[in-house]
C-alpha cells in the first residue's frame, strides 16, 4: 500500500513521501517545447518505408544485435498514421514515387524523414529513366545517410541526428506554423504541389539546405 | 530442323526470307507481314506449344526494328527463333496473342519499352513504366541523360550554383 496524504501527491514508500515533501513549494520551470521535445526525441516512431537492400540493414538495426531500443525508436509501425519518422530505405523507382508521396503526406505532423542509402538520396548508380534522382525530389529530407547499403550503426548516427532536431523544435501555435513549401523537385507531376514543410518550426542556420539537390551535373567533376 | 523448314516453306510460300545458322541456333528471318501465318503454323502444325519471349532489337543506322520471337517445343525440345524486320518509324507488327496467350504481357513489354505497335492486341497498353510515362527508353534514340530523357535530368530551379 501506498502513502496518500490528501494532497493529490501518492507516494509508495516513507522514503518517496519524503522526496515528494520536499518538492513541495518548489517550482520546476522549463519551457513547454523543452519537455514536449524530450517526450518526443525518446518516442519515436519510425515508418519502414524499405524498397530494397537497405531495408536489410534497417530491419538490423532494429534486431537484437545493434538494438535501435536503446533509442527509444523501436517501435516501426507499417501505417503511416503512427508513425513521425519516416525512413525511405532503398531505390525509389519513378512508379513507386506516388506511394512513397502519398505516405509521407500522410503522417501527421511534426514529422521527419532520413533518406537512407545512396540510392535514396541521389539515385545512386541507377542513373536511369526508371528511378528517381533522390528522394528530395518528391518529399523533404531531414538526414541522409551516405553508403551503399549504410551499415546500422550510420544508421544509429542518422537516428542520432534525428534526435537532436527533435531538441531544437519550438512549439509554435498550429496557425502562426511556417507556410508550407512547395515542391521543388523535377517530377512534372508535382510541379507546383505544396509539399508540407515541418509540422513546427526548426531552427537552422539554412531553412533551404533540406531541399538542395546532394547531387547535381557534373558535381564530381563528370 | 532442315525438313521442317522444308515444310514451313510449303506451308507458308514467301514467308521466310533467310535462314541463318549461328552457334547451333536456327534463326528464320520472316517477311513482317506473313510473319504471324509462320508463327501460326509453327503452333498449330509443328507442336511448338511454348513461346518463350518476344523482344526486339532497334538498329538506327538501318532505320529497322527486329521484332524476335522465340519458340520452343516441348515434346521435341526444338528452339527456334523468328525475326521480323519492321521499319523502325512507326513500327507495327500484327499481334500474336491469340496464337500464343502468353505473347498478350510479352508484346505488351516491347510495346512499352521499345514503341513497336501490336495490331489487333486485345489491350496494348504500358505493363512496366507508369501510364503516364513519355517516349519508350530502350530506343537507341532515347537518350541515355539530359534535356531530352525523363525530367529528373532536368536542372532543378535553385541550382544555380
Amino acid at each position: 500500500m501506498g502513502i496518500d496524504s490528501g494532497d493529490g501527491l501518492f507516494a509508495a514508500d516513507e522514503q518517496t513521501r519524503k522526496d515528494l515533501d520536499l518538492l513541495k513549494g518548489g517550482i520546476i520551470i522549463s519551457p513547454l517545447s523543452k519537455i514536449v521535445d524530450i517526450a518526443r526525441k525518446n518516442s519515436l516512431w519510425p515508418m519502414p518505408f524499405g524498397l530494397s537492400c537497405c531495408a536489410i540493414e534497417m530491419m538490423a538495426m532494429v534486431a537484437s544485435r545493434y538494438d535501435l531500443a536503446r533509442f527509444g525508436a523501436e517501435a516501426m509501425r507499417f501505417t503511416p498514421r503512427q508513425c513521425d519518422l519516416m525512413i525511405v530505405a532503398g531505390t525509389l523507382t519513378r512508379k513507386m514515387a506516388p506511394a512513397c508521396k502519398r505516405i509521407y503526406d500522410q503522417m501527421p505532423e511534426p514529422k521527419w524523414v532520413i533518406a537512407m542509402g545512396v540510392c535514396t538520396t541521389t539515385g545512386g548508380m541507377f542513373n536511369a529513366y526508371s528511378v528517381v534522382q533522390g528522394i528530395d525530389h518528391i518529399i523533404p529530407v531531414d538526414v541522409y545517410v551516405p553508403g551503399c547499403p549504410p551499415r546500422p550503426e550510420a544508421l544509429i548516427y542518422a537516428v542520432m541526428k534525428i534526435q537532436e532536431q527533435v531538441l531544437q523544435e519550438k512549439v509554435v501555435p498550429w496557425a502562426k506554423r511556417p507556410p508550407h513549401g512547395h515542391y521543388r523537385g523535377r517530377d512534372p507531376r508535382y510541379a507546383g504541389i505544396p509539399v508540407a514543410d515541418r509540422g513546427v518550426q526548426v531552427e537552422t542556420g539554412d531553412p533551404e539546405s533540406r531541399h538542395r539537390p546532394t547531387w547535381r551535373k557534373g558535381f564530381f567533376g563528370g | 530442323m532442315e525438313e521442317l523448314i522444308g515444310r514451313l516453306r510449303k506451308s507458308n510460300p514467301d514467308a521466310i526470307l533467310e535462314v541463318v545458322y549461328y552457334q547451333g541456333e536456327t534463326t528464320l528471318v520472316a517477311e513482317a507481314g506473313k510473319a504471324k501465318g509462320l508463327l501460326r503454323s509453327l503452333k498449330d502444325d509443328e507442336g511448338f506449344d511454348y513461346l518463350v519471349d518476344v523482344s526486339s532489337v532497334h538498329w538506327p543506322e538501318e532505320g529497322r526494328m527486329d521484332v524476335v520471337y522465340v519458340a520452343r517445343s516441348l515434346k521435341t525440345r526444338d528452339q527456334l527463333r523468328v525475326r521480323a524486320e519492321v521499319p523502325d518509324e512507326n513500327p507495327e507488327i500484327e499481334t500474336v496473342s491469340d496464337v500464343w496467350r502468353t505473347a498478350d504481357w510479352l508484346e505488351r513489354e516491347v510495346y512499352d519499352l521499345m514503341g513497336v505497335r501490336f495490331t489487333g492486341h486485345p489491350d496494348l497498353k504500358r505493363i512496366m513504366l507508369p501510364e503516364d510515362f513519355e517516349g519508350h527508353p530502350l530506343r537507341k534514340e532515347y537518350p541515355m541523360e539530359g534535356d531530352d530523357e525523363w525530367r529528373n535530368f532536368l536542372p532543378a530551379e535553385n541550382e544555380n550554383d
